[in-house]
C-alpha cells in the first residue's frame, strides 16, 4: 500500500512540507533538493503523528510560520537566481515576459514602427509642422494658463487647481462664477495674452473631469480626472520650501500613435518651453493602456548611475474622452476623436489602445 | 507596366488639410491601396495651401478643381499629371466651393462672395457667410451659417432664381436656426437636398414652393455632409462626431442604417455604385458596402481630410498578379563594319522605352491597355 502511494503522479506541485532538520539548519541543507527537502518524514496516511507539522500551514504559530515562509522564500530566490546565471552561461536567451503592452494590437496610426518610410514620416512631420500646437514649438510665445473650476467648487477641486498653478508656470487660477465655457474662450482671446484654458470639473465632491482648451484656435481635449491625490495628503515629508518656482522639466512616455503625439504636444504646451534644470524639477506624464499617469519629482543624481527621487506635489490619471477641434463647442463642433458613448463600437479587444 | 501610377487611373482623390492632393486606387480584398501625394515635394506646402473645396473641372472627370484656403484656385489635369494655381483673391476667408463653366472660373468664399471669374467678372454677395458651395449644369447652390439655401444661375449673370424660406417657428414660437452645412443634387429631377448642422434633412423643390417639401430632424446630431444614397428615396449622411448614417426620406424620415467604424468628424460622403466613401478628421478613408454596412476598405493617410472626389465609374479594381520584371542581360555583339560607337550606343536601352531594372510590376486587370483607348469595365 505504501509503495503505490509513493508511486502516485501528483498532478499539483507538491505542497511546501517541512524536514525538521533542513528547517533548523538553515541553508545549510543541499541546495538541489526542492524547497525544505523532499524527504517525507512520515507517510501521509499511515501512522501520522499529528504533533509533527508536515505541511508550513501546521505550524499554528503565526510568528514562527512566517520566519518559516520567508526562509523557504529567501531560498528559492537564491536557487532560481543561480540557475538564471547558469542559462545565461549557457547562452539561452532571457524570456519576455508576455503582458497585454506587448501583445498589443498594432495601431496603423503608429507614428514611428519599423515599417514606416520616409516619406510617411515627412509628410507627419508636416502635419505636425502646420498644426495648431506648432507655434509652441517653435518657441515663439510663452505659455499662460488660466485654471478654473465648475461653479461653486468644491474644497478638493479647488485645492487641486492651487496645485496645479504651483506646478504650471505662468499659471493663475480663477473662480467660475458662472461664467460659461465659450464665453470664458472669449473674453481669454480678447484679454489676449492666455494661451491655453484648464477647466476642472466635479462630481459627487470630488474632481473628476479636465478640459484642456488650447487657444486661439487650439483643439480641445476632454479628459476624465481620477486618483486625485494631493500633496499634503500623500503622507510624504516634503518641506513646502521645495516647491520652488523653477520651471520644470516635462516628460512625454508611450505616446506612440498620431492622436497620442497630439494629446502628448497639448500637454507639453502647458509648460515653459525652456525647463530650469538648476531646479531638479521634473513633470511626467504616462500613458500605459490609454491611462495617462501624472506624476512631480525632483531628482538628484548620485553618481552617473543612480538618481534619487523625490516625489511631491499631486498625482493624478487622466484618460482621454473626447478631442475635437476648434476651441470648445461640444454641440456644433468637429470632433477628431470621440470615445465616451462608444466604448461597444471602439473597444473591441482587450489589447486595443488608442494613445 | 507604367499604367499603375498614371494619374488617370485613380478612382478617388483627396485633399487633406496640410494642402496635400491625393490620388488613390483603390483594390478589391485586402490588398492595400496605392496612394501618390500629387505635390512631389513636400516642402512648398503650408497651412495657407489647406485644402477647402474640390469639384470636377470637366465632364469626364479628368479635371480635378481645388480651391485653398489662401483664395487660389488649383487645376490638377490627370491626362498630363500636371498642377496649375491660379489666384483668386475675393473677399475673405477660405474657398468654399470651386466649378468651372467652360473657360471661366466660379468661386465662392466663406464670407459670402460668389464670383464669375469671366470677362468683366460678375460678383454676388449672397447675404451671409457661406459653408458650401455646389453646382450642377449651370446652377449654383449657395448655404451656410444662418443664411438659407439659395440658387444662382449662371447663364442669366448669377442671378437668384431660387430663396429658401425657413420652416415654420417650432412648438415655442421660437424661430429654427438654419446653418446649412451641405448641399447635394438629387440626379433626374430639379430637387435639392441639404443638411444643416442642428441636424436637419431637407429637401427643396424650387417648382414647387420655398419652403422644404422635406424635413427631418436628428436630435443632438450635427450633420457635417450629405450625398444621394444608393436608391431613390436614400440618402447618406455624415456626423460631426463619426458616424455615417443611411437616412430613408420616404414619409416621414428615419435612419435606415448606420455605417460604423468612422472615428472622427466625417468632412466628406460619397455614395457611388452601392459604396459609400467617406473622409474625415481622423486621417482615415473608408469604404462600406452600401447594402450589408460592412466595412470594405479604411486606409490611413496620414493628414487630416477635407474633401472628397469620387469618380463616377468608382469601382475596385482587381490585382491580378505581382511579378518581377528583371533586366535582361544586353549582349554586346561586335559585328564586322561596325564601328566601336555604333555598338556602345546599341548595347543601352532606348530612351522611349521604361527602365525595367528589378522593379516588382503590379499588373491591374483592365489597365494594361494603352491610355488611348477606353478602358473596359
Amino acid at each position: 500500500m505504501a509503495k503505490m502511494r509513493k508511486e502516485k503522479v501528483r498532478s499539483k506541485p507538491a505542497k511546501a512540507r517541512i524536514d525538521p532538520k533542513s528547517a533548523t539548519e538553515g541553508d545549510a541543507a543541499d541546495p538541489e533538493d526542492g524547497p525544505a527537502g523532499d524527504e517525507v518524514l512520515q507517510e501521509p496516511a499511515a501512522k501520522r503523528d499529528f504533533g509533527i507539522p508536515q505541511y508550513v500551514n501546521d505550524i499554528r504559530n503565526k510568528i514562527l510560520r512566517r520566519e518559516l515562509v520567508q526562509k523557504l522564500k529567501r531560498k528559492a530566490k537564491k536557487e532560481k537566481k543561480k540557475l538564471r546565471a547558469e542559462l545565461a552561461e549557457k547562452g539561452v536567451p532571457k524570456q519576455v515576459p508576455r503582458t497585454i503592452e506587448s501583445t498589443r494590437e498594432k495601431d496603423e496610426t503608429t507614428v514611428e514602427t519599423a515599417e514606416t518610410t520616409e516619406e510617411d514620416l515627412e509628410e507627419v512631420q508636416l502635419d505636425l509642422q502646420n498644426d495648431e500646437l506648432s507655434q509652441y514649438f517653435e518657441q515663439s510665445y510663452e505659455p499662460k494658463v488660466l485654471v478654473t473650476y465648475a461653479d461653486n467648487a468644491n474644497k478638493k477641486s479647488v485645492s487641486f487647481g492651487h496645485e496645479l498653478c504651483r506646478i504650471i508656470p505662468n499659471s493663475h487660477s480663477f473662480f467660475r462664477k458662472r461664467a460659461s465655457v465659450k464665453k470664458i474662450v472669449e473674453s481669454c482671446k480678447k484679454e489676449g495674452s492666455y494661451t491655453d484654458i484648464v477647466v476642472i470639473n466635479e462630481n459627487m465632491n470630488k474632481p473628476n473631469g479636465l478640459l484642456l482648451i488650447h487657444l486661439p484656435d487650439g483643439p480641445t481635449a476632454h479628459f476624465r480626472l481620477s486618483n486625485v491625490k494631493l500633496s499634503r495628503k500623500m503622507h510624504i515629508k516634503v518641506d513646502r520650501r521645495e516647491f520652488t518656482q523653477h520651471r520644470p522639466e516635462v516628460i512625454l512616455n508611450n505616446f506612440s500613435t498620431r492622436l497620442g503625439y497630439t494629446v502628448s504636444r497639448m500637454l507639453a504646451a502647458i509648460f515653459h518651453y525652456d525647463p530650469d534644470f538648476k531646479g531638479r524639477r521634473a513633470v511626467t506624464f504616462h500613458n500605459q493602456r490609454d491611462y495617462i499617469f501624472f506624476r512631480h519629482h525632483r531628482y538628484e543624481f548620485k553618481n552617473r548611475e543612480k538618481v534619487k527621487l523625490r516625489e511631491m506635489g499631486p498625482r493624478f490619471t487622466l484618460k482621454l474622452r473626447s478631442l475635437q477641434q476648434g476651441t470648445f463647442d461640444s454641440k456644433f463642433g468637429d470632433y477628431e476623436w470621440m470615445i465616451s458613448g462608444r466604448r461597444h463600437d471602439m473597444e473591441t479587444s482587450r489589447r486595443r489602445f488608442f494613445l | 507596366m507604367m499604367a499603375v501610377s498614371l494619374p488617370e487611373n485613380f478612382n478617388v482623390f483627396v485633399g487633406a488639410k496640410t494642402g496635400i492632393l491625393k490620388g488613390i486606387c483603390m483594390f478589391e480584398g485586402s490588398d492595400a491601396s496605392l496612394v501618390q501625394n500629387i505635390p512631389k515635394d513636400l516642402r512648398t506646402l503650408s497651412q495657407e495651401k489647406e485644402i477647402t473645396a474640390m469639384a470636377w473641372g470637366s465632364e469626364d472627370e479628368t479635371q480635378v478643381l481645388m480651391g485653398l484656403k489662401n483664395q487660389s484656385v488649383q487645376i490638377y489635369n490627370t491626362a498630363k499629371g500636371r498642377l496649375k494655381t491660379i489666384p483668386a483673391e475675393n473677399g475673405e476667408g477660405p474657398i468654399v466651393g470651386v466649378a468651372k463653366f467652360g473657360e471661366h472660373l466660379l468661386t465662392g468664399t466663406a464670407c459670402g462672395t460668389v464670383r464669375l471669374w469671366d470677362n468683366p467678372g460678375k460678383e454676388i454677395n449672397t447675404g451671409g457667410p457661406l459653408e458650401r458651395l455646389r453646382v450642377k449644369g449651370n446652377i449654383v447652390a449657395t448655404g451656410g451659417k444662418k443664411n438659407d439655401l439659395k440658387l444662382w444661375d449662371v447663364n442669366s449673370g448669377l442671378a437668384n432664381t431660387f430663396k429658401a424660406k425657413n420652416v415654420p417657428h417650432d412648438w415655442i414660437e421660437l424661430e429654427v436656426p438654419v446653418w446649412i452645412s451641405d448641399i447635394a443634387f438629387i440626379p433626374d429631377s430639379d430637387k435639392i437636398i441639404v443638411s444643416t448642422r442642428h441636424g436637419h434633412v431637407r429637401i427643396y423643390d424650387p417648382k414647387a414652393q420655398r419652403r422644404p417639401v422635406f424635413n427631418m430632424e436628428f436630435k443632438e446630431k450635427a450633420l457635417t455632409s450629405i450625398a444621394v444614397g444608393p436608391t431613390d428615396g436614400f440618402a447618406i449622411v455624415g456626423t460631426a462626431i463619426g458616424q455615417v448614417y443611411k437616412v430613408d426620406l420616404r414619409q416621414k424620415g428615419m435612419i435606415a442604417g448606420h455605417y460604423k467604424g468612422v472615428r472622427g468628424s466625417v468632412r466628406e460622403v460619397a455614395c457611388v455604385n452601392n459604396k459609400v466613401i467617406s473622409v474625415g478628421l481622423d486621417r482615415h478613408i473608408r469604404v462600406h458596402d452600401a447594402e450589408s454596412k460592412q466595412l470594405i476598405k479604411s486606409e490611413y493617410l496620414k493628414s487630416k481630410l477635407n474633401c472628397l472626389l469620387v469618380k463616377s465609374n468608382f469601382e475596385l479594381y482587381k490585382k491580378v498578379e505581382e511579378h518581377e520584371v528583371v533586366d535582361d542581360e544586353v549582349e554586346v555583339k561586335i559585328e564586322a563594319g561596325e564601328t566601336e560607337m555604333d555598338e556602345i550606343f546599341g548595347a543601352l536601352e532606348s530612351v522611349n522605352e521604361p527602365s525595367k531594372k528589378n522593379r516588382k510590376g503590379i499588373k491591374i486587370a483592365g489597365l494594361d491597355m494603352p491610355p488611348t483607348k477606353k478602358l473596359k469595365r
